[in-house]
This record gives structure tokens, C-alpha cells and sequence, in this order.
């Protein structure tokens, strides 16, 4: 599984470093810790036609999703 | 979609709430401004001795904690910090540096837009050259590096200070200064502006409402959902305008504002440019600064630290057109933040 380590970083490096990761196919496991990152990365999946998969630990979020 | 909804409901509100306050005494196209009322504080602090602009605006303490419930209501209150926070604090004092040259936070400047005056047009232009020019610093990996999480008690601090300052004004008002002619001495009544500013910071709390994000997403993802609030605030205090008869079409005579085109372009440039290092305009970073994120409060100290500077220093604008000093203060300014941008840039954060 790829992992792009998003955490700390603020609006718009979420999202860039998610969307540079996933050109290629592949499983991707990407790690963001606000609520305004989770929101926008969640959303641009979808929008990509991709199910994102998130699962919250404490302050932590974890978005997975399979580009294939 | 339902986030673009949430926007367009916010950008509206705002833009009402902003015209209401108009009409209940704040200056005209200045409902709402979070660059000037912030230089108001200041002033009312005594932090600057503009005796025109001084007055403790309740409309920021409000939007601060507005924004502070909101997060902590829906589990979102998280103090975090350190990512290069002194940097940002520079960021924020030379973004206050170039709002005063052109007399606005990108907020107030939708509003001039809305009140039908022209140079905030020839403002928004070069508000969107900073953006681009933010841009192509962010595609070249530009980044202020990582947050941490930090002691509860660190991000509750800017809160916990607004209401004391909110007490204070209230049971000791003779320790600050209010201006008694020009533009501080306008004000809607305390109760309803305090109420204005807790409205917003719920709204911009809850939709992520942010005037320089909107532009930036559009350009670099192509999408237009933080666009939509900004759309919205426009159209609404644009019919607000309308009905009220605040609306006047041109380049001159426009209230708290001056037709020097060049500098009221370059004074946005570095607004729009310094947002997009900073990751967002000043109304988000106060929004931000209430939420718990402690390097948006360094930013607003810069706000603070800026608007002061501006004053004592004789870089902010009046209706009269920019000033000499201004004019060297926003071309340093903008040679600070290609530095500041250059330096951050090129080293990708490890993922």
C-alpha cells in the first residue's frame, strides 16, 4: 500500500500531494489530520469517481482508496 | 453539493449581515472588514495614534468566538501549531501592509464591489495576480511545513483573551481609545456588531468560507466550490446595497477608498499572494486562530503588529491615495514574500 503522510500539513498540500500519488494504479493509504483536509480529499475521490474509505482514530483520519 | 449549498447559504448571510451593519452606523461598504477592523483594534488598543481609526470592533471578538463554539460544538476544536509560525506572523504583518494600501481585506473588497465601486475591480485584478503568482510557488512544492498537536490549554489561550478583552471594553471602557470623527467613530450599536461578528465566525467556521481559497482552487484543482461563497456574498450585498441606496457606480467619491489604480493593484497583489503562502485570507486565518490553530494566531498577531506598523509609520492609505512610504512599504513587501516563497519552495515534505 502507497501512503501519502498528509498530516500537519495545511490547505491546499493535501490535496496536491494526494492528487500527485494518485496518477498511478495502485492502493493508497493517505493520512491527514484536520477536518478541513479529510473534507476536501474525501471529496475530490468521489469526484475522481473513486470510493474513499475513511476511517477516524482520535485525531487522526485515514483515507484509503484503490485507484485501478 | 451539499458544501456548495452550505457556501452559497453562508456567502449570502455574510453579505446581508454586512449591509445591515451598514445601515446600522458601521462605514459604508465596511460592514464587514476583517484587515480594517482589526487596524481599528489596534487603535483602540493604542497600539497606533490614527485618532480616526480607533475603536475596539466587536465584530472581531465575535467572529473569534463564533468560530471557537462552532468548532468546539461540533468536535473540531484542535490546538495545533508550529509550522514556521514566526514566518507566518511576517506573512500576516505584510498582508495587513498591503490591505491598507488598498483599504480592505479581500471580503471588504467584495463588498466595494458590491457597492458599486470600481477600484476595488482594478483590487480583485491584482488580487488575482497574487494568487497566481502563490500558485506557481505551491506547484513548486512551497510549504510552511508541518503542524503538531499541542496542549489543549495553548489554543484555548486566544479565545479565553478575546473575552476578557470583550469584559474589559464592556466594564472599563476608559482604558481604550475610540475614535470621536472618521471612520472608528462610525460603528453599528456594540450589541449587534458583537452579534454580526458571532454570526460570521459560526458561518465561516462551519462552510471553510475563504475569499483567497476560492480563486486558488479554481485555478489549481478547477473546482469552484469555495468560489460559490464568494459569488454568493457579492450577489447579496449587492441587492443589499440596492434596496438600501448604498449603491454608487464609479471610480471616484466611493466611500473609505481611492482611485489610484496601480496601488490599489499592488496592495492587493500582496494580499492575494501573501494568503495563498499563509492558506487562506484574514478573515479564514481568524476563523482558524479560534479553532485552536495557534500559527494562525501568530498570523493575526502579524495582522495586529502590521495594522499598528502601518499607522505609526504612515503606510496606510486614506481617501486621498497612497502615500509615499506606503508605496516603498508594498514594493519591500512584495520582495519579502518572493524571498519568503523562494526559501520555503523546491524541498518536497517527505510523505
Amino acid at each position: 500500500m502507497n501512503k501519502v503522510d498528509a498530516r500537519g500539513l495545511s490547505c491546499p498540500e493535501p490535496l496536491l500531494l494526494t492528487q500527485a500519488a494518485l496518477g498511478k494504479k495502485g492502493t493508497y493509504q493517505i493520512l491527514v489530520d484536520n477536518h478541513t483536509a479529510k473534507e476536501r480529499v474525501v471529496a475530490y475521490i468521489q469526484e475522481m469517481g473513486l470510493e474513499a474509505k475513511l476511517v477516524t482514530n482520535h485525531d487522526e483520519y485515514e483515507i484509503i482508496v484503490t485507484v485501478e | 453539493m451539499k458544501e456548495k449549498r452550505n457556501l452559497i447559504i453562508a456567502g449570502a448571510v455574510i453579505g446581508m449581515i454586512a449591509v445591515v451593519l451598514v445601515y446600522l452606523g458601521n462605514p459604508k461598504n465596511m460592514g464587514f472588514c476583517t484587515a480594517c477592523f482589526i487596524r481599528d483594534t489596534a487603535g483602540g488598543l493604542g497600539l497606533h495614534q490614527a485618532g480616526i481609526v480607533q475603536y475596539i470592533r466587536p465584530e472581531i471578538i465575535g467572529m473569534i468566538l463564533g468560530a471557537f463554539l462552532a468548532a468546539f460544538g461540533f468536535k473540531e476544536f484542535q490546538s495545533k501549531g508550529g509550522s514556521s509560525p514566526f514566518t507566518r506572523f511576517v506573512l500576516g504583518f505584510l498582508v495587513m501592509i498591503g490591505a491598507l494600501m488598498f483599504l480592505g481585506c479581500p471580503l471588504r473588497m467584495i463588498l466595494r464591489l458590491a457597492g458599486g465601486d470600481l477600484n476595488a475591480l482594478v483590487g480583485l485584478i491584482g488580487f488575482v495576480v497574487g494568487i497566481s503568482v502563490g500558485i506557481f510557488f505551491l506547484k513548486r512544492g512551497f510549504s510552511l511545513k508541518r503542524t503538531y498537536i499541542q496542549p489543549k490549554a495553548e489554543g484555548l489561550i486566544f479565545p479565553i483573551i478575546q473575552v476578557i478583552l470583550l469584559l474589559l471594553v464592556i466594564l472599563f471602557p476608559v482604558l481604550f481609545l475610540f475614535s470621536t470623527q472618521g471612520p472608528g467613530s462610525m460603528h453599528a450599536p456594540f450589541l449587534y456588531s458583537l452579534l454580526g461578528g458571532l454570526a460570521v465566525g459560526v458561518l465561516a467556521q462551519r462552510t471553510r468560507f475563504c475569499m483567497a481559497g476560492g480563486i486558488r482552487d479554481l485555478f489549481l484543482f478547477k473546482n469552484m466550490t469555495l468560489l460559490t461563497g464568494f459569488l454568493a456574498l457579492l450577489v447579496a450585498a449587492l441587492i443589499g446595497n440596492l434596496i438600501f441606496g448604498y449603491f454608487s457606480f464609479g471610480f471616484t467619491e466611493q466611500p473609505i477608498a481611492h482611485s489610484d489604480g496601480l496601488w490599489n493593484f499592488l496592495g492587493m497583489m500582496v494580499v492575494g499572494f501573501g494568503s495563498v503562502l499563509l492558506g487562506g485570507c484574514p478573515l479564514r486565518q481568524t476563523i482558524l486562530a479560534g479553532e485552536g490553530n495557534t500559527d494562525s494566531v501568530m498570523t493575526f498577531l502579524g495582522f495586529l503588529a502590521g495594522a499598528a506598523s502601518a499607522h505609526n509609520f504612515k503606510l496606510a492609505s486614506s481617501a486621498e491615495g497612497p502615500t509615499a512610504n506606503g508605496q516603498i512599504a508594498v514594493v519591500a513587501a512584495l520582495i519579502i514574500l518572493f524571498a519568503i516563497a523562494l526559501i520555503y519552495s523546491g524541498k518536497k515534505v517527505k510523505s
